[in-house]
């Protein structure tokens, strides 16, 4: 668990951070979301002593972190940056195993470790011995996400680390950091100025604006009651509602039964999708099928527009 | 003067604190009164010993260097402006002037070696500006055209830059003995060569070295600032109806201006410091006064060389920074 | 047996391809042939009475040359190199500015001046030689220094921060390689200016490749002025082709292939 009471920090005259509480439970993932200049990074480098605080006080797993060496408490804790930050003189492979070594582990217990990663990210082995400069910005990062993982971290802290690639890279690690949390249960501070990551990835998020916290819980429910103004336009203003659709799967709102619809739908599909298929399509009701192509019943426009509670 | 090192180390140590301008007042208070000093413990020394006695500049030598160190450190840190600069290195040198026509110096030796050299020294000083000039002259003679050329045709830019790079690691006393024999060779067969007064000794070997020593400095400096003027630039200026020559004086040009005046600084600092080195082969020049010191055990003699080539590199330098300042305020 | 010996004929091609290895073999016969020169000399030069350089061999010269610009140069590099760290530092970042206002200004002090300048405290041989040539080569050093060390990216070791690199992990790991190729080419710089501005100093009693050059010239003998010349300028380009494939060799695989 991590645990932040009432941390301000400053920069000179400007206040980054102030008066900033929280806990993150373990195994959790979760964003801190906000505009940029919000303070979010701030927040991130002070878990791992990268930003001493001014005030207040800073736990991981029940310790208070001054009472920590930095450079220990850092080798515990997995760190990724936006531009991966690898080291350029250092083969991937070398990248990857920086933390391992740093700790002194044997080169057999490394070269384990290593195939591991390469098996858990899916990266090609054939990259391993390439140096940064030639592996492309998808690649790179992906030994990045393997470089923070390498020493078996409980926590890893993620600086907008997918915000520089393109959108199908971005789509594919953001896929694989998700399975990736789901299997380990380890604990994933992510910070992100971007809504649709920030909703697909978290299990629990923050908002923050001008260095303060202004709303935080799950996505959904943040979705359905932002506290205010602000809240409301992060979250997208006039599309909050289709936002809302993004996070309830098909199945919730089915009717179950036989259907006669000539269009389907799978039932982990949002209703998003749903309603984008009933637009494409011009139908006002679709069936639903299961991963096997089994139907298994029907989801009408009219309850999408009459929905009054996605969960 | 043990007083006035560690005045001078004192300001040294807290500078860091202090205000640049208070560095300047300090360190120009340390540079006067360690000048004033040594004219002052000069002519007390002068009243007692044998006249053949000489007084040496020595360990306040090094004090003044440190005093100008923190002056021009002082400037780059308080972010003058030029005029400021220009105002406050003005001032410094009427200081040393008013001190100078005082007499306050007289009794120093360098001074006294100054004065000796005095009617020579105005003659070897523009024995050097003019090798400088002429050598930086000849060298954009050549330089300019190559520079299009190595533009023109990126396949001999290799091979002119590869061969203009080994001519620069020759050393210079080297190059200026290498030249010695074939030019002694020309001026032997070609008679009128020898009328013009070109030998393998003299100042035409030593424009010659200079020249060569000049080019590459100036043709990297020149082709960096030309070749990396984006492209994007240039599309732009092509696209609303600039023509070729447009394009050179209007975009290029200017934009280029900041490496073309680097490399020229480079080619000058350079040619000041290597005309120095014409002076073993009979060219003359401030080199002179170095070797004929160097020669004679006369160490004073040496600074009278030593020093103006100094000021000199630096007032060149101080100038070049001064237009690049404006080349790049322009930008 | 058959690939090794393919990449053995393969590592000689290259090592053969290198002009730096050429210039040392033709710096090597050269010395040694010179005293064997004097018919060539007697033919450039008729009216010479004695064509070779006799007070000392040129091996001995080129050895005490290499000497003054070898001690000179190591001891700049220590300086040079200790103090652009020192100035990167935290605790020593107050004085950067200052440094590179110093390196800056120091390397427009032409060589010779400088050189001129060591005489009169430091006297005759040489002592003051070797100072003078360290003296100047600190500057281009801590220059490089300087240079080689901010040019690590900022996510680079913000990277290594984050991972838990201590201070002295961070120097020695990641900003000493990464500046490496700087300091290489600061060094370089250094070296091929010493190895002229130590011919100028036999003008002030120290043994080397100047000597000849310096006597041939007061004592109006080209010859001397040309054997000397003509090893001190292979002896500077030899040594700089050597740095080039020490800058060659020091690239890393990453950075030598674009993309």
């Amino acid at each position: 668990m991590i645990e932040l009471r009432n941390v301000s920090k400053s920069f000179g005259a400007t206040p980054a951070v102030a008066d900033f509480s929280l806990k993150i439970e373990n195994g959790a993932f979760f964003v801190l979301a906000g505009p940029s200049g919000c303070g979010k990074s701030t927040v991130l480098r002070m878990i791992n002593a990268m930003i001493v605080p001014g005030k207040g006080q800073i736990e991981v797993d029940g310790q208070d972190i001054r009472a920590m060496e930095p450079e220990k408490l850092r080798r515990s804790i997995g760190y990724v940056i936006q531009s991966a930050g690898l080291f350029p003189h250092w083969t991937a492979a070398d990248n990857v195993l920086a933390v391992p070594r740093l700790l002194k582990w044997s080169p057999s217990r490394c070269a384990a470790r290593l195939d591991a990663l390469v098996a858990l990210l899916r990266i090609d082995p054939a990259l391993l011995d390439r140096y940064p400069r030639q592996l492309s910005g998808g690649q790179q990062q992906r030994i990045g996400v393997a470089r923070a993982l390498a020493a078996d971290p409980d926590i890893v802290l993620m600086d907008e680390p997918f915000a520089a690639l393109d959108p199908v890279s971005r789509a594919e690690l953001q896929d694989e950091l998700r399975g990736i949390h789901a299997r380990s249960g380890k604990t994933i501070v992510f910070v992100t100025h971007d809504m649709d990551e920030a909703l697909r990835l978290a299990t629990g998020m923050a908002v923050m604006n001008g260095g303060r916290l202004i709303q935080t819980g799950s996505p959904a429910s943040i979705l359905l009651a932002p506290v205010d103004d602000f809240v409301r336009d992060f979250l997208g203003g006039e599309s909050l509602q289709l936002r809302l659709l993004d996070l309830v799967p098909v199945e919730k709102l089915m009717k179950p039964g036989k259907t006669k619809a000539t269009e389907t739908i799978a039932a982990g599909a949002s209703l998003k999708n749903a309603l984008n298929l009933m637009l494409a399509r011009r139908r006002s009701f679709l069936g639903v099928e299961d991963a096997s192509g089994k139907r298994l019943g029907e989801i009408h426009l009219n309850d999408i527009v009459a929905r009054r509670d996605a969960n | 003067m043990t007083g006035l090192c560690g005045l001078a180390l004192l300001s040294f140590v807290r500078r860091p604190k202090l205000r640049s301008f208070a560095t300047i007042l300090a360190a120009a208070l340390i540079l006067w009164g360690s000048l004033a000093g040594a004219g002052h413990f000069a002519a007390l020394l002068m009243q007692e010993s044998p006249p053949t006695a000489r007084a040496s500049l020595g360990p306040a030598f090094w004090t003044l260097a440190v005093a100008i160190l923190a002056i021009a450190d002082a400037m780059q840190r308080g972010n003058f402006v030029i005029p400021a600069r220009v105002c406050i290195g003005a001032a410094f040198c009427a200081g040393f002037f008013l001190m100078a026509a005082a007499g306050d110096f007289d009794d120093l030796s360098l001074a006294k070696e100054f004065s000796n050299n005095r009617g020579i020294f105005v003659t070897e000083l523009l024995r050097h500006l003019g090798l400088v000039c002429a050598a930086t002259f000849f060298a954009l003679l050549i330089g300019v055209p190559l520079t299009m050329l190595v533009l023109r045709k990126t396949a001999v830019a290799g091979f002119v830059f590869a061969s203009l790079g080994i001519l620069q690691t020759i050393p210079s006393i080297a190059l200026f003995g290498v030249l010695i024999a074939p030019m002694s060779k020309l001026s032997e067969q070609l008679p009128f060569l020898r009328d013009l007064g070109i030998n393998g000794t003299g100042p035409a070997p030593a424009i010659i070295a200079l020249t060569l020593y000049s080019l590459l400095p100036l043709v990297r400096g020149f082709y960096t600032g030309l070749s990396e003027v984006a492209r994007e630039v240039k599309d732009a200026a092509t696209a609303i109806g600039f023509g070729a020559r447009q394009m050179f004086i209007e975009v290029e040009l200017p934009l280029a201006m900041p490496a073309l005046l680097s490399g020229l600084r480079v080619v000058t600092i350079q040619a000041i410091g290597l005309a120095s080195v014409a002076a073993l082969i009979g060219a003359g020049g401030l080199g002179t006064f170095i070797f004929q010191g160097i020669g004679q055990y006369a160490l004073d003699l040496v600074l009278v060389g030593a020093l103006p080539v100094i000021l000199l590199a630096l007032l060149a330098n101080f100038f070049f920074e001064m237009l690049l300042g404006l080349a790049r305020r322009k930008l | 047996m058959r690939t090794d010996r393919r990449s053995l004929i393969a590592a000689m091609i290259r090592l053969a391809r290198r002009p730096g290895l050429w210039l040392m073999v033709l710096l090597i016969a050269v010395i040694f042939l010179m005293p064997a020169a004097g018919p060539l000399m007697r033919w450039l030069f008729p009216g010479v009475p004695r064509p070779v350089y006799t007070r000392a061999s040129f091996f001995e010269l080129t050895l005490a040359h290499a000497e003054l610009v070898a001690i000179s140069s190591l001891a700049a590099a220590v300086i040079g190199i200790g103090f652009g760290i020192f100035v990167t530092r935290e605790s020593g970042r107050e004085f950067a500015p200052m440094a590179g206002a110093i390196a800056a200004t120091g390397q427009t002090f032409p060589p010779v001046a400088v050189l001129a300048l060591t005489i009169p405290v430091l006297g005759y041989g040489a002592a003051p030689a070797i100072a003078a040539l360290c003296l100047y080569a600190i500057f281009p050093i801590i220059a490089a220094t300087i240079t080689g060390i901010e040019s690590v990216p900022a996510p680079t070791r913000d990277a290594a921060m984050g991972m838990g690199f201590a201070p002295r992990d961070i120097l020695w790991r990641i900003e000493l390689p990464l500046a490496f190729p700087f300091i290489l080419a600061g060094l370089r710089n250094a070296v091929i200016i010493n190895i002229g501005t130590a011919a100028i100093g036999s003008a002030a009693g120290a043994l080397s490749l100047g000597s000849p050059i310096i006597e041939g010239l007061s004592a109006s003998n080209p010859a001397y002025v040309l054997e000397g010349a003509v090893i001190v300028a292979l002896l500077a380009v030899a040594a700089d082709r050597c740095f080039a494939w020490l800058e060659d060799l020091s690239r890393h695989g990453g950075l030598e292939q674009p993309g």
